[in-house]
């Protein structure tokens, strides 16, 4: 790797890119992302007997992002462990149904005789690919301090937090800091999976990470359109204060069915389909 | 009319778009042709199968490289011409200009993406009113569509289709009385041949999504065995290396969008067969960069929060 760069604000960039990795090392942390092609069919292979559910149809099984401090406190994000976030448990299928699915199976009982050698549903999983993988810590030991999670959920259903608050109050992204239009010293975005539903609609795990002079802020998040039917959004957030001794951890889940928010977004974007939201990553 | 379709498949080369008038007339010409073929469109080897190509104009390009230029390859595309690349128009209406100009050498049939309702949720639709201020374009395409075939057999030997089976259907004859004019519907015959995926289940199960027939080798050996064919050629769906070879290589999956959605890096592959049916798999990447007149990839710094 290559040093390809220095600023008074103490850090120096580097990318290797014929590994597709690029970071930046700033005041003991290192932040680094790992980019490249969908899994192929060798590398599939590999990860297969780690994931007992079909691999979505875009699956960048080699990508991920890794934060290392001096401390010893490390947290990545890999495709894989997004992906065993997403639930293999045989009843987990039949939670939500394309928006076609009634009518077909009706019309498939009607359809009589024919098709009677239907066995039922093939290989039952969560097919929204459903994650709420929030990164893979070690944390301890961690001089930067506690761990911190501030979870908010505006869905009516409540989603186990695998991370106490330590002060839900107190502890907080500092929102006003994030949007100073301070320079962004590293900036990247990322996939780790994606499916398009067969064509009806999408779900995306994909990550952001800006680096400013003070802070980091990093944004795992899943994304799930189900046409007609309805959109979820998992985010987990990272928020680091270079100096402080806390690193933050902030996830929300929320949910809402799909016309509520076509609506939404139809008066603030007409010109736009809604295919638009899927192109987020 | 020969020097004026030469001039906008010149046109077309170049990826720029025709008038509305000319769009019109096109497909008015198009459904002249589509109308006439059979449901099981009769393709006589050497051919060269494609799968999706989704409105990534200059991949097409690369791909036209890649098999040589039509009229002098005989091509059969398995649809999702259109939605999610940036140049669903061009793509299509270039296709359109070939399959009019030399309707012998290349056979379209449909795919899940040629019709009304997915349109107007992955792309063509708001690219048709975005380049034409107008939705007539995305209409006459529409028309079109209907007109597709829905399958072809090559040589009597290999059975292509966008999607796969159907339970309610054992032989290419029970395709042939499907009257197919039609918006694809969203169940029965025609749906699934549009629609459906090979899978690692026995017999036909259905997607754990809730619609869609998922169909298995016992399957496919009897539609093989019954229809007298050697191989189902099918597209639809992603493969990470351009084609899958399936259930003792009876089915293919050839996927010919390279770079998918300007962000896979997979590459694409295309199948040539001689006269004698041997098969050649050729593989392709995304064309270059500088020469898809986009701006380069990096992402732009953005306060997110």
């Amino acid at each position: 790797m290559t040093s390809l760069h220095q600023d008074p604000i103490p850090h120096t960039l580097f990318a290797d890119p014929a590994q597709g990795e690029q970071g930046i090392q700033i005041h003991g942390w290192s932040i680094k992302t790992t980019k490249r092609p969908i899994s192929n069919a060798a590398q599939l292979e590999a990860d297969e007997a780690h994931v007992r559910i079909p691999f979505p149809e875009m699956y960048f099984g080699q990508n991920r992002c890794d934060l290392e401090h001096t401390s010893g406190a490390q947290i990545s994000f890999t495709a894989l462990n997004a992906l065993r976030g997403v639930d293999d448990n045989p009843n987990a299928a039949q939670l939500l149904q394309v928006s076609c699915a009634q009518a077909w199976a009706k019309s498939r009982d009607q359809a009589g005789s024919a098709i009677s050698v239907i066995r039922g549903i093939a290989k039952p999983y969560d097919w929204t690919y459903t994650t709420y993988y929030a990164g893979d810590g070690c944390v301890v030991p961690v001089r930067v301090g506690e761990f911190v999670e501030v979870g908010t959920s505006t869905s009516p259903k409540t989603y186990p937090l695998p991370f106490q608050s330590a002060n839900p109050e107190k502890d907080r992204l500092d929102t006003e800091l994030l949007k100073r239009r301070d320079p962004i010293l590293f900036y990247d975005q990322l996939l780790l999976y994606e499916d398009e539903l067969a064509d009806h609609g999408a779900a995306i795990s994909s990550m952001r990470l800006r680096v400013m002079p003070s802070c980091f802020l990093v944004l795992l998040s899943f994304f799930l359109r189900i046409d007609h039917v309805m959109f979820r959004i998992v985010e987990t957030r990272y928020f680091h204060k270079f100096g402080e001794s806390k690193l933050i951890r902030e996830k929300t889940v929320r949910e809402a069915d799909y016309a509520s928010v076509r609506q939404v977004t139809t008066l603030h974007h007409t010109q736009q389909g809604p295919h638009l939201s899927r192109d987020r990553a | 009319m020969g020097s004026d379709l030469d001039r906008q498949i010149e046109q077309l080369r170049h990826c720029e778009i025709l008038k509305e008038s000319e769009v019109r007339e096109l497909c008015h010409k198009a459904r002249e042709i589509l109308v006439e073929e059979s449901n099981v469109q009769r393709v006589d080897a050497p051919v060269t199968i494609c799968g999706d190509i989704h409105g990534q104009f200059y991949d097409l390009m690369e791909l036209f490289k890649v098999g040589g230029p039509c009229p002098d390859t005989n091509y059969l595309l398995m649809g999702d011409f259109v939605d999610r690349g940036f140049y669903s128009v061009e793509t299509f209406l270039l296709l359109l200009a070939l399959k009019v100009r030399y309707p012998d050498r290349i056979t379209l049939i449909r795919g899940n993406h040629e019709s009304r309702q997915i349109t107007q949720v992955y792309g063509f639709y708001d690219e048709c009113l975005r380049k034409y201020g107008s939705v007539n374009v995305w209409r006459y395409c529409c028309e079109v569509f209907d007109y597709l075939s829905l399958s072809a057999i090559i040589d009597d030997r290999i059975f292509c289709v966008h999607g796969g089976l159907s339970p309610t259907i054992n032989t290419l004859d029970q395709i042939r009385t499907i009257d197919r004019k039609l918006e694809v519907p969203h169940d029965g015959a025609m749906c699934d041949l549009l629609w459906s995926d090979p899978d690692d289940v026995q017999g036909w199960a259905v997607s754990p999504r809730g619609a869609g027939f998922l169909f298995g080798a016992d399957i496919v050996e009897a539609f093989v065995h019954t229809n007298h064919i050697e191989l189902i050629a099918r597209a639809h769906q992603l493969v990470m290396d351009g084609y899958k070879l399936m259930f003792k290589n009876q089915v293919v999956t050839v996927w010919s969008a390279p770079n998918y959605c300007y962000r896979c890096g997979n590459v694409a592959a295309i199948l040539e067969l001689d006269e004698h049916l041997n098969r050649n798999y050729r593989i392709f990447d995304a064309a270059p960069q500088g020469s898809r007149g986009l701006p380069t990839k990096k992402p732009a710094p953005d306060y997110f929060l």
